[in-house]
């Protein structure tokens, strides 16, 4: 009796939902980490673009840089059934809130939008999770760069940006000579573990950090690790005796001011730089991270992304809000505005670069070409399809080996192997 | 029989009036404490990766934990300060104590002094610390522009070091606590003894080490106690003043479980280190509260 009475109600209550919903509330609340001042200015250019689309944007920031207390509010409101219709985790991490029943299918959106031809393949493999857009990744920063300062490169009589290691170690000698800091680091584990990412790729190639990032033991137990390591140490000896425990943006500080000659860092630094009063290409310089040849290939890049959940558990379907914001995204406008403040580029292709410096220029016809050859990496701390654990274990060998001076690459190597085979 | 039962209903209306007043903080404590120690064991021996799943893997979590080396390492670290914090805390502390003991001018002032670190929040200890212990703006960049250009002080920027600097800062924050609990032990401490030794002409320093310092061991007891557990808590102090660098090798088991339950995903790990925490704290406080039970035991 009581089983019969759902059966009628249930499809009666159902077919009622959607009607009872307002038709044209198209409001969507946005919790997101973009609260520092260039970053803020960035993102709310996205607010301004949905809005006058005919959105309504609900802001929820939730403060720290990193995203940390961002990802624990999210899990928090998610786990209690009160999912924020957009936040922004990255998209693998998105794609595990799919596997949970979190997450809103964006198939019309990306269809319409012809997502498939604008976006590089990789951004296209992370926005997808079972052939499905899960996620909207809106821009890429590149990871891999060498910043350098114009005026102390000068001052030590060093022509340009170094390309190779060896060019990059006769450099750091006329630095030392000059009595200048060669690099400007921080001793935190993700800056040293941001380090070792960019070494590992121009010394061992996409492949090689994709395979890292897996945790393959082949890999990880190769000439090639102890390479990469060997290149490690000699770095460390690069850095000043105040490095410990610094942020990295006032290891970016170090550079625009003329104390240091170098910083190893992704571009958002470049905000830090402008905000400094430098001009990109002459100021400050910036290079691909040196590799054993001038021009090596491969890019490692981050993107930032939002991802769309409902408050029902298994129901993939988008409100008309969340089309929307998800449609904004990817509009070039409003890519261009976002970017331009952000120093990152746009997630497509296809985006007019007049507007942007020389860095960014490089990124973006990097990107093409690295993109083209199959050798565009996602940051394997945040952007692998694999258990992430293995990367923070990687992470933080890394870094203890960068940090402990007596520490051999022999003994980094095997210390790796057992961390990682430990997260299996 | 009918005595027995009016007994039970005095007692029982006795009893009432506590238990009501006490309930809300009994409910408090059980769920919030205890239902939240069983759910965290519940979680160590699962498979939780993201969010908690309720299925049983043993003790897999735990083998893995232990054979995991950043862990081992918290641990050697905990080791390493909970041993120099204890013993230079308690030294500090009863050395502080017994100079104030002294009958000395402006007590008071040198009292607050003393014991003013220990109001100052770890986060602050911290920056401050973190400050001082910089090679490059601190400490021995001071000492270097005093003249003495050869001198080093960089014990925070190096891996086997940096523990030391650790304890530096927390001792510097707790001496004056340790001294205050010192002081008060001292000042209880029969003066009748005393004047009798001093008349049989025991030098200072021997009726201290012979008679006053025997007579207050309970408080090297309960004061090991406390610094064992503040030693188990730290956390603040190393985020701020090393965020377990350099590298991560100032990482601490509280670091360590926050790290894997909330930054990498593994609430199980995770969990299984917070379990090995709360046994530590079992261990430390278990004695104290036998000794003391005993204790109270014997005055009744």
């Amino acid at each position: 009796m009581k089983a019969s009475m759902i059966a009628v109600i249930a499809p009666v209550a159902f077919a009622l939902l959607p009607a009872a919903a307002p038709a044209q509330d198209k409001s969507v609340e946005v919790m997101h980490f973009f609260t520092s001042g260039s970053e803020a200015a960035a993102f709310y250019s996205y607010k301004d673009a949905f809005e006058a689309a005919g959105g309504t944007w609900v802001d929820s920031p939730v403060a720290g840089g990193g995203g940390d207390s961002h990802d624990t509010t999210l899990r928090a409101r998610v786990l209690a059934g009160d999912g924020p219709a957009a936040a922004m985790p990255k998209c693998p991490e998105t794609s595990r809130w799919y596997n949970e029943g979190y997450i809103v299918n964006l198939d019309d959106v990306a269809a319409a939008g012809n997502w498939d031809s604008l976006l590089p393949q990789l951004l296209q493999d992370f926005a997808k999770t079972d052939g499905h857009y899960t996620c909207v990744p809106f821009d890429i920063h590149r990871i891999d760069w060498l910043w350098g300062s114009a005026s102390v490169l000068e001052e030590a009589g060093v022509d340009g940006m170094p390309q190779t290691w060896e060019e990059f170690d006769a450099a750091a000698e006329k630095i030392q000579a000059a009595g200048k800091i060669v690099l400007a680091a921080g001793g935190q584990e993700w800056q040293d573990g941001t380090i070792y990412q960019d070494v590992a790729i121009a010394i061992g190639g996409a492949d090689y950090l994709t395979a890292i990032a897996a945790g393959d033991p082949e890999a990880i137990d190769s000439d090639m690790s102890r390479e990469v390591f060997d290149r490690m140490r000699v770095l460390s000896t690069y850095v000043d005796r105040g490095y410990p425990g610094r942020d990295w943006n006032l290891a970016a500080a170090m550079v625009s001011n003329g104390e240091a000659a170098f910083q190893i860092m992704g571009d958002w630094a470049k905000g830090e730089f402008i905000q400094a009063g430098a001009t990109m290409g002459e100021d400050v310089l910036c290079a691909p991270v040196p590799g054993n040849a001038p021009d090596r290939p491969g890019m490692v890049m981050v993107s930032n992304a939002l991802g769309f959940f409902t408050k029902e558990q298994g129901s993939t379907e988008a409100t008309e809000g969340q089309k929307l914001l998800a449609a904004t995204l990817l509009s070039e406008d409003a890519e261009i505005a976002y970017t331009l403040h952000k120093g990152s580029v746009p997630a497509r292709l296809d985006v007019s670069l007049d507007q942007y410096d020389t860095c960014a220029v490089q990124s973006m016809n990097d990107l093409q070409q690295n993109n083209e050859a199959g050798t565009l990496v996602g940051d394997i701390y945040t952007m692998q399809p694999f258990d992430p654990a293995i990367a923070a274990a990687v992470r933080q060998v890394a870094s203890q080996h960068f940090n402990t001076p007596s520490m051999t690459s022999d003994e980094a190597v095997l210390l790796m192997l057992e961390s990682v085979e430990l997260i299996r | 029989m009918t005595s027995a039962r009016s007994r039970n209903a005095s007692e029982w209306k006795q009893l009432a009036a506590p238990l009501l007043a006490m309930s809300p903080s009994l409910i408090a404590v059980t769920v919030f404490v205890y239902g939240f120690i069983i759910w965290t064991v519940a979680v160590s021996l699962s498979s939780s990766r993201m969010v908690p799943v309720w299925d049983w893997v043993g003790f897999t979590n735990y083998v893995k934990l232990w054979k995991f080396s950043p862990w081992r390492l918290a641990v050697e670290n905990f080791l390493v300060f909970s041993l120099i914090y204890v013993g230079a805390g308690l030294a500090l502390g009863l050395f502080l104590a017994i100079l104030i003991d002294q009958r000395i001018r402006a007590e008071n002032l040198f009292r607050t002094l003393f014991l003013y670190p220990i109001a100052l929040a770890f986060v602050v200890t911290g920056v401050v610390w973190r400050w001082i212990m910089n090679p490059t703006i601190g400490f021995e960049k001071f000492v270097r522009d005093l003249g003495y250009p050869e001198f080093e002080f960089a014990w925070i920027s190096s891996a086997d070091l940096v523990i030391y600097a650790i304890v530096i800062a927390a001792i510097w924050q707790v001496a004056g606590f340790v001294m205050v609990l010192f002081l008060s032990a001292l000042r209880g401490v029969d003066s009748e003894i005393i004047k009798a030794a001093s008349l049989d002409g025991a030098r200072p320093w021997r009726i201290y080490v012979s008679i006053i310092i025997p007579s207050i061991w309970p408080v090297f007891l309960s004061a090991s106690a406390i610094l064992i557990a503040m030693a188990l808590k730290t956390f603040d102090l190393v985020i701020v003043m090393t965020q377990r660098g350099p590298g991560s090798a100032s990482e601490f088991p509280a670091t360590f479980m926050y790290d894997m339950a909330f930054r990498r995903n593994q609430l199980g790990i995770g969990s299984a280190s917070a379990i090995m925490i709360l046994c530590a704290a079992l261990i430390v406080i278990t004695p104290v509260l036998v000794i003391g039970g005993r204790r109270r035991g014997r005055n009744d």
